[in-house]
């Protein structure tokens, strides 16, 4: 008996009042936290993990628009057709300007040889026909134009005066 | 009127300027033949009879001659000089001894000027003399600039394929790295060797720039020049062996 009469009077048993007053508090307060502060870090959260995310997936994108881009042209390379180690005909056309080069180097005006010839004149026309042309010559045509120069330049040489300014000292002092 | 005077004027000053004109202008001055002939002519003349007239008459050609020698060698130096002045030196060192030939052949154009005061009171001897004198005086001192002049032309042109043949090394290694061929020893030797083609091109270029830099004459800058050029063409040999060698082993590997 004495036992239900005491489970009867635990029954009856009350918080403090105030210590109710504060736990309430306490726990709406960690509600209120609770509530208020997933909103604020999902919207700066949200913000920065989007930010992110997007970042990473145009980085990722560009990786892979760099990849097939890259692949791509290495593809083409690989491709016989190109064989762009190495533009054949822009090869041959630089060999070709060398050439054209080694010409006009070896006809040069050599005055020592109009000296020892005494029979043409000190000509200005070979040596100066080249250099008034432009400087750069890459392309095909250039290339070409140059070779054609040259050609254009030795023969032209033949038409000078058979007496020029050598000659005609060397007979005036006899 | 005045507008139309100024304009020809301008016209005339840009045709005189012209290196054509010196050329063209140079190949007529400097065709003696016709007064050669008169001379031929008046000493057959004065040896057939040595009359005072005889005497005066050659004496009278040989002036001539020996001004017109003049006048055509002062248009051969401006030539010149007009296309030293239009040779683009691209680099300071260049430009130095560009200005340097050109400065040397304004000395030789007043040389010439004041020749010409001279022949108006030369007799028959007198001028045999003074030709003689002009004539070794070109030898000695035209001679020199007009030959380092004109190579120096040539040379400045090559620059560009010094810098174009470098230009394709270097494209074709990177490509070749690309590929992932430069490790392969046939391609690596080959490209060993146009590197080594090109060090010596421009070891001659530097030579020949040397040549140019101290104006010595004699020299044998066209060979040096020619040396160098011929390195580039072995260059570009084997340029062309790489290509071939690069696709053979990408035709082989599919």
């Amino acid at each position: 008996m004495e036992t239900t009469e005491l489970l009867k009077k635990l029954k009856n048993i009350k918080p403090d009042t105030d210590y109710s007053r504060k736990s309430r508090m306490v726990i709406l307060s960690n509600d209120l936290k609770e509530s208020r502060l997933p909103v604020l870090s999902f919207s700066f959260r949200q913000i920065a993990t989007g930010v992110l995310h997007s970042g990473w997936s145009m980085a990722l994108t560009a990786v892979f628009l760099l990849l097939a881009i890259g692949s791509f042209s290495i593809l083409k390379i690989l491709t016989p057709a190109t064989t762009a180690v190495v533009d054949i005909t822009g090869l041959r056309a630089e060999a070709q300007a060398i050439d054209a080069r080694i010409e006009l180097t070896n006809i040069v005006y050599n005055p020592s040889a109009d000296i020892e010839n005494k029979t043409s004149t000190s000509s200005i026309t070979t040596p100066n026909a080249e250099p008034q042309k432009a400087t750069a010559r890459r392309t095909d045509d250039e290339a070409q134009q140059n070779a054609a120069d040259v050609a254009g330049s030795a023969k032209s040489a033949p038409e000078q005066p058979a007496f020029g300014i050598d000659s005609a000292l060397d007979i005036l002092s006899r | 009127m005045q507008k139309n005077k100024l304009i020809i004027g301008a016209l005339i000053a840009v045709v005189l300027m012209s290196p054509l004109f010196y050329r063209a202008e140079a190949a007529d001055a400097c065709d003696f033949k016709d007064n050669l002939k008169e001379l031929l002519s008046a000493q057959a003349a004065l040896r057939a009879n040595d009359s005072q007239e005889n005497i005066l008459k050659e004496l009278s050609v040989r002036k001539k001659i020996i001004s017109q020698a003049i006048d055509c060698s002062i248009r051969e130096t401006l030539g010149l000089q007009s296309s030293v002045k239009l040779a683009e030196a691209n680099s300071p060192a260049l430009r130095e001894i560009k200005n340097r030939i050109i400065s040397r052949l304004d000395e030789i154009i007043g040389y010439y000027q004041t020749q010409n005061g001279a022949v108006r009171d030369l007799g028959i001897g007198g001028s045999k003399i003074f030709s003689a004198n002009l004539k070794s005086w070109r030898d000695s001192n035209y001679v020199p600039v007009s030959e380092l002049g004109n190579n120096f032309i040539v040379f400045v042109k090559n620059q560009d394929v010094l810098q174009t043949t470098q230009n394709r090394l270097n494209q074709m290694t990177l490509t070749l790295k690309t590929l992932g061929l430069a490790d392969n020893q046939k391609i690596s030797g080959l490209l060993n060797q146009a590197e080594k083609n090109i060090r010596m091109a421009n070891e001659d270029n530097l030579l020949a720039e040397d040549i140019f830099k101290r104006l010595a004459w004699p020299n044998n800058v066209s060979d040096i020049m020619v040396s160098s050029l011929q390195r580039l063409k072995d260059s570009y040999q084997n340029f062309f062996d790489l290509s071939k060698e690069a696709q053979s082993i990408i035709s082989n590997s599919k």
